[in-house]
């Protein structure tokens, strides 16, 4: 697959997430987006961490949503008023408008993560336009060095763990955190180095393979982007409506262009095989 | 039959299964939006008496004579008296409540009422039968008394205010009842009916012993005034909002095929997943 392809249909997939608070378009597209990184991504990738955190962001935005707005007819539960921000009627529809703005994150979400667990951070980076591209091997390489952090905070803390270490206070916690930081600042300089022997800097970036488009290809980076801007057309000019639960739960309107463009965000799932 | 090929039949039924299902939902929730009617008009026994004008976004005209006891009462006060169907969200920080929706218009709305582009009601106060006003505060603070008459207009956010029509004959001159024989028996006492419910979609139709005529003033009936509606001879939950009738949405349709579709696909996916 093209990684240019999958950025243009990821950014189709945020826009049409994000421009709708109606949860309809929202449950498809993540639908959309959770089968294009089932059926694409790595073999080395595990969603179980994606989907756990999601899982938390949604029920966060619900929480938080039914807490903080006491708008809505129907209340399920009344907190005293002396309670600051929180105090006053719960209500079924405050609930579920948190629901769906979950439902927008989680759906955002899952459009952006193919970019890192469908396609190698190398790709990524070759894809960048040339004026970009060292721009984008200095951000991609620092964001590799986050798990190699973490890697390295894990070993050091079994090794001080090993001579006696307890981390029982915070004056103690500068005990893991120096060899951590001396140890990433060493693996940095070790990969500038590596970086300038092999050349980086010194001239326009090379590609040992050419980005190619076949036609599937050129049918995502077609079809995603102009579902996305028809759907965004159709949001302007009023045609998709906006669904608020207030102050009466209703049923969201749908609208049948609105759901073919939402549909068609999992045009990857059907013409690209790994 | 093999049992792969069992599991893959019962997957296919489920994709159509779900879409089924959700158009049994959709259909069900179109049907249940009707709601028990709301009174025309409320209060309307007391000499205190204001007139109330709304104008919806569409054009649509509603006057209610709302009438209350205190000396003066507030302009939300008699919005809700009206049983008019409204939407309140609270401002915060004592500023009062804002009027966020009328008579269902709009049909929903955000938390803090108001959208960033979208259409709003404006409130217009007309003193002792004079001009209209564009209130500078909110409804909740605005005090009103006999003779007043408060109007809301639904209206865009860019262009100018302009107020809605004149309130003249929305209170209708009361008519004196010939004086009744004196005859034993308990005094009668007007009942003003009870607040509505903010009920969705509610047909407003009038309390039980309430006359009402269209654009002519109303015989007074006992306990109530009078009322003229002129121009609200259809109910407005009936003339707005068409896509909420029941029927088949091709909409919805298409969406539950889709997400089935979509789920059925990551079911046979992890089916054959875990198979290899």
């Amino acid at each position: 697959m093209n990684p240019r392809a999958l950025a243009a249909w990821s950014l189709s997939g945020i826009t049409i997430a994000l421009a709708t608070g109606n949860p309809v378009y929202r449950v498809l597209v993540l639908l959309g987006a959770v089968n294009v990184l089932v059926a694409l991504r790595r073999p080395d990738v595990s969603l179980r961490g994606l989907g756990i955190a999601l899982v938390v962001a949604g029920f966060i935005a619900t929480a938080i949503t039914t807490l903080a707005s006491h708008t809505g007819d129907h209340a399920f539960l009344v907190l005293p008023q002396a309670i600051p921000v929180l105090g006053g009627p719960l209500t079924v529809e405050a609930a579920f408008f948190g629901a769906s703005t979950g439902l927008g994150i989680a759906a955002a979400v899952l459009a952006a993560a193919p970019l890192s667990l469908v396609l190698m951070p190398n790709s990524l980076v070759d894809a960048l336009p040339s004026a970009l591209a060292r721009t984008g091997a200095a951000i991609g390489t620092a964001l590799n060095l986050i798990p190699g952090i973490a890697r390295s905070a894990t070993e050091i803390r079994d090794a001080q763990r090993m001579r006696g270490w307890r981390s029982r206070r915070v004056r103690e916690w500068p005990d893991l955190a120096v060899p951590v930081v001396l140890t990433a600042l060493e693996s940095s300089i070790t990969l500038a180095e590596a970086m300038e022997a092999r050349g980086y800097g010194s001239g326009a970036r090379t590609h040992y393979g050419e980005i190619v488009w076949r036609r599937a290809d050129i049918a995502v980076c077609v079809i995603a982007p102009a579902a996305a801007v028809v759907f965004v057309a159709l949001r302007l000019a009023g045609v998709i409506a906006d669904w608020y639960p207030f102050p009466d739960l209703s049923v969201p309107p749908i609208n049948v262009f609105g759901v073919m463009c939402c549909l068609a965000i999992a045009i990857p799932a059907l013409v690209w095989r790994r | 039959m093999e049992p792969d090929e069992a599991v893959i039949r019962r997957l296919l039924r489920l994709t159509i299964a779900l879409p089924l299902l959700a158009l049994g939902v959709g259909a069900v929730s179109s049907v249940a939006q009707v709601g028990p009617a709301a009174p025309l008009c409320a209060k309307a026994a007391y000499t205190q008496r204001v007139g109330l004008v709304v104008e919806h976004g569409d054009g649509q005209v509603i006057r209610r004579c709302v009438g209350f006891s205190t000396a003066t009462d507030t302009a939300l006060g008699v919005l809700q008296a009206s049983g008019l169907e409204v939407g309140l969200s609270s401002y915060g920080g004592g500023l009062g409540a804002a009027v966020c929706q009328i008579d269902n218009e709009p049909a929903t709305y955000p938390p803090g009422c108001f959208t960033a582009s979208g259409s709003y009601w404006v409130l217009f106060l007309s003193r002792g039968g004079g001009a209209w006003v564009n209130s500078d505060i909110g409804a909740s603070s605005v005090t009103v008394t006999n003779g007043d008459d408060i109007g809301f207009r639904y209206d865009s956010q860019t262009a100018a205010d302009p107020p809605p029509p004149s309130p003249a004959g929305t209170c209708p001159a009361i008519t004196p009842r010939p004086t009744p024989t004196p005859t034993p028996g308990p005094i009668r006492t007007a009942v003003p009916p009870s607040k509505p419910a903010a009920t969705p979609r509610a047909t407003p139709s009038p309390p039980p012993g309430a006359s009402v005529a269209g654009p002519a003033l109303s015989t007074p009936t006992p306990g109530v005034l009078g009322v003229a509606t002129p121009g609200a001879a259809a109910p407005l939950a009936s003339v707005r909002s068409p896509g909420n009738q029941p029927g088949v949405n091709i909409g919805v349709l298409l969406a539950a095929i889709g997400a089935g579709a979509l789920i059925g696909r990551l079911g046979t996916r992890a089916f054959r997943r875990r198979k290899e």
